[in-house]
């Protein structure tokens, strides 16, 4: 079995499970950051991407994300880098990264022309700890619409959040 | 057979002297082909001349969409896309399908397969560039045998290659907090922004001169606009409204051969998704323009010096495209 071919049938078992309605958010986890699977046993983060870090949202800017059901599109969201697990980032670091349709849950966002995303966070907040396997540059691993809040703003190259796990 | 006579009839008898007008000038102006839903529900390729007259189909496969039809410069074949029947044709995802290569009359379909997104003829009829997130590539078809690759600088959709092979145009990333309309030089390999930047817009093409493109130019994020046809140069030179509409979203702009006549399509709603009952195509002089399609006090606040409508209305359609050539097959004996 390819690796892709691995990712999609993954995929398409965690998106099963979400229509199938999922296991209630525990005790004590904010709504919108709920997590049904341990996040330190997620193999997608493991496996995914050449970058696994977690990484607090610093702020959404107005506008980076909209719900439009006509336009499928990869928002750019700042990041602070706290932890990582794989990869040459280090602690502290700002990062940008972009993540697939960012209005949908994690585990909704994957469609035909974008199979290999997913996650279990179900919102986008500022000051959450997000658990991200990441691709870099993003334009390698995506071929679509962005919108970045931060145009002109930024150097260096974007991330792909290949798979998002809510981490507070 | 119903649906194309009842489309006949509208396109021969428009109660339109303006219409009638142009119909009379672009009548052996060759050929435009389009896509359009047919008897059985599905989307298949027609073709007609530019008045809408002689009107056939290209294809007629029935578990398969076909969209995205162009010819090529020759006027010898054409490259579509073919997609299931279940899915649902999109202005945004229709290049991503399997290519198809034929004769202009739709006879003798090579299938080409995925991979080879928004493909664009090259000047010489024999090649055609695709998009891929590592790059453009430049193939012969059909034996898909590689020529070339360069960056392809953001570009994502809507890929086309100008009449002198020099550069490509293409919705882009990276020239705005949104997506716009690059103009990609093949040897610089530098993209410059055509249209704004900071709304969305799409759907280019050039112009024979192969130094503008027609694009759409879409709305500034939620105000909620409708979609306007624009000419632009490199750096947004020469940039001017063409056509717009209070009512209807313009896509799909393209030039007559001579660069004398533009068409395009109007949705009552915004693309993506493309509601077939509701999008038509349409042909307007270029001389005519700026046009406004209807009188809205708004638009005409806004482009005061815009002439009035005087557009030939050719029926339900989408993504139309237009060749000098005569094609064999295709005229009524």
């Amino acid at each position: 079995m390819s690796r892709h071919t691995r990712y999609a049938l993954l995929a398409s078992i965690i998106l099963v499970a979400a229509g199938c309605g999922g296991n209630p958010p525990p005790a004590g986890v904010p709504a919108g950051a709920v997590s049904s699977t341990p996040t330190a046993e997620d193999p997608k983060l493991q496996s995914l991407g050449t970058v696994e870090v977690n990484a607090r949202l610093v702020e959404i800017p107005d506008g980076a994300i909209f719900e439009r059901d006509l336009y499928h599109y990869a928002g750019i969201l700042k990041y602070e880098v706290v932890d990582v697990h794989r990869g040459d980032l280090k602690p502290g670091d700002i990062i940008y990264v972009g993540h697939y349709d960012p209005w949908k849950p994690r585990a909704e966002a994957a469609d035909r022309q974008v199979t290999e995303v997913g996650g279990n966070l179900t919102r986008f907040e500022p000051g959450q700890l997000h658990h991200m396997a990441l691709e870099t540059p993003l334009e390698d691993f995506y071929l679509g619409a962005v919108v970045d809040k931060y145009f002109g703003k930024r150097g260096g190259a974007a991330y792909w959040a290949a798979w998002t796990n809510a981490a507070d | 057979m119903i649906l194309t006579l009842a489309i006949l009839c509208t396109t021969l008898s428009t109660d339109d002297p303006a219409g009638d007008a142009i119909a009379r000038e672009v009548h052996d102006l060759g050929r435009i082909a389009y896509s359009a839903v047919g008897p059985h529900g599905d989307w298949d390729l027609w073709i007609m001349r530019p008045d809408g007259t002689d009107r056939r189909q290209l294809t007629d496969t029935r578990d398969h969409n076909e969209t995205g039809v162009r010819f090529s410069p020759d006027g010898k074949h054409i490259l579509y896309y073919e997609q299931p029947v279940s899915e649902p044709v999109d202005n945004n995802t229709y290049g991503t399908y399997d290519l198809v290569i034929a004769d202009s009359n739709g006879s003798n379909p090579v299938r080409l397969g995925r991979g080879l997104s928004w493909a664009s003829w090259g000047p010489d009829s024999k090649t055609v560039s695709v998009l891929n997130p590592r790059g453009i590539s430049i193939i012969e078809v059909p034996s898909r045998t590689l020529v070339q690759t360069i960056p392809r600088q953001g570009i994502v959709q809507q890929l086309v290659r100008s009449p002198d092979g020099r550069s490509l145009t293409g919705t882009a990333n990276g020239l705005g907090p949104y997506w716009n309309v690059g103009i990609l030089d093949m040897s610089s390999r530098e993209i410059i922004l055509a249209s704004e930047a900071e709304r969305y817009n799409c759907t280019p093409d050039w112009l024979p001169d192969a130094r503008h493109v027609i694009y759409a130019r879409g709305t500034i994020p939620e105000r909620n606009e409708r979609a306007q046809l624009w000419i632009a140069g490199p750096g947004g030179s020469d940039r001017r409204m063409v056509y717009a509409e209070a009512g209807r979203h313009i896509y799909g702009g393209a030039s007559s051969p001579d660069g004398r006549y533009y068409l395009f399509t109007r949705s009552v709603e915004d693309l993506g998704k493309v509601d077939h009952a509701r999008t038509t195509i349409s042909l307007i002089r270029a001389g005519d323009t700026p046009m406004l399609g209807d009188d809205d006090p708004a638009l005409k606040s806004q482009f005061p010096d815009a002439k009035s409508s005087r557009r030939l209305d050719l029926g339900p359609g989408w993504e139309p495209h237009w060749t000098a050539a005569e094609i064999e097959g295709t005229t009524t004996p």
